[in-house]
């Protein structure tokens, strides 16, 4: 898994590439908690490039979510895979992310917040 | 209680695509004494795929489910899984397969003095480096897809025989497996649990692309999942393929064995008692 970084329009992009699973998701879950320790107050995860996403994947974001909403900080999903799409909304968590079609749609909503 | 993991690397590993062969038996037999329990049985199943297994009472397809998990060596023949033949593994080799299948046992195999939380906790806690605070929240998300939100706490024995079932299903689900192995799911269920049960398989399977290879013989079930079937005998056609197909090529198979199996008929070729002088040179002890 890669993560690339990026600031667009006063949010932080964090492009990811490979499939999340239990083996990588402690690295993703390292990169987050930084975010999260630094209180990063815009936050958008490109998952354009994420063919499949597990239940640690999962609690991973929901973790960040957690972390993020306590300091008020914002977090969007943007670009999801079928699949991806698929395994969030199966636990009925598309309620509870802030998810964009588009990376240019979410950051026009992160960056008008 | 903290434990700790009992890391076994699963990579690198071949990911199938929809379509692939993901499991393939090759004439595999299996004797027990002088019984015959399975005899020569062939099939494919692929990546995606929902392949239900269906076949009467003592056909021997719980037997198969056991070898395609390595439970049982089969007598001859190979079971491919992942490309791999599984039936000359050695049990270090096989615990790296198992990590990328999972198990829902017919009544649930629970551990009696594990909360429900901690059954499905389990294989995160023996598999993987998942931090406590992310597997409590996948147990919940588990127990969410099996319609019991909110029973972390519960013992197993609090639950009902079909909530048991659910739990064992959560756990087989726990690490996400590539392919999920049930045997009788929806038995002693609900139609409406039923149902759920049915449609998690279809989601696991259709949205996510997983595979599932389900052993089971209702009929409704069946019809709603399964992408193909793979149809077992008994009596003279003890253990052996009577018929294997889509659900539309069952549905149409003329096979009398087949028909009277799918449409639950009393009357037909599967042998429910002996001929009447079999019979009677059985209870005389005559000949």
């Amino acid at each position: 898994m890669e993560v690339v970084e990026k600031n667009e329009k006063q949010v932080l992009v964090l492009s990811v590439k490979g499939e999340i699973d239990l083996h990588v998701s402690p690295t993703l879950r390292a990169a987050l908690q930084a975010k999260a320790r630094a209180k990063t107050p815009r936050l958008l995860l490109n998952l354009a490039e994420v063919a499949y996403i597990d239940s640690s994947g999962l609690a991973t974001l929901i973790e960040y979510y957690q972390s993020a909403r306590a300091f008020q900080g914002k977090f969007a999903l943007c670009s999801l895979t079928l699949s991806v799409r698929s395994s969030i909304e199966l636990v009925r968590l598309t309620e509870v992310f802030s998810i964009f079609p588009t990376e240019a749609a979410a950051l026009q909503a992160l960056s008008a917040s | 209680m903290s434990r700790a993991p009992r890391q076994i690397n699963s990579g690198p590993k071949k990911i199938f695509q929809p379509g692939e062969v993901i499991l393939e038996v090759r004439d595999l037999t299996m004797v027990f004494g002088d019984r015959r329990v399975l005899d020569n049985i062939r099939f494919q199943v692929r990546a995606g795929e929902t392949f239900v297994i269906m076949g009467g009472s003592g056909c021997g397809k719980t037997t198969l489910l056991r070898c395609l998990i390595g439970a049982q060596k089969p007598t001859s023949g190979s079971i491919h899984l992942f490309g791999e033949d599984i039936t000359r593994m050695d049990p270090i080799e096989m615990d790296r397969i198992r990590l990328r299948f999972g198990m829902n046992f017919q009544f649930g195999a629970l551990f009696q003095s594990m909360t429900v939380g901690e059954n499905i906790a389990l294989p995160l806690q023996e598999h993987s480096e998942v931090d406590p605070s992310l597997i409590e929240m996948i147990v919940k998300m588990k127990l969410e897809l099996v319609g019991l939100t909110g029973f972390e706490t519960f013992m197993p024995s609090a639950l009902s025989g079909g909530m048991r079932k659910r739990v064992g299903l959560a756990r087989a689900m726990a690490l996400d497996p590539e392919i999920l192995f049930s045997d009788e799911p929806t038995s002693g269920l609900d139609p409406v649990m039923t149902a759920v049960v049915d449609q998690l398989t279809l989601d696991s399977t259709r949205k996510i692309g997983a595979t599932a290879v389900v052993v089971s013989h209702d009929m409704t079930s069946v019809f709603r999942i399964a992408t193909r079937i793979l149809m077992i005998g008994n009596g003279p056609r003890q253990g052996q393929v009577v018929a294997e197909g889509t659900p539309e090529e069952i549905r149409k198979n003329p096979d009398p064995f087949l028909q009277q199996f799918v449409k639950g008929e009393a009357d037909g070729p599967i042998p429910l008692r002996m001929a009447q002088d079999d019979y009677l040179k059985h209870l005389l002890g005559d000949g």
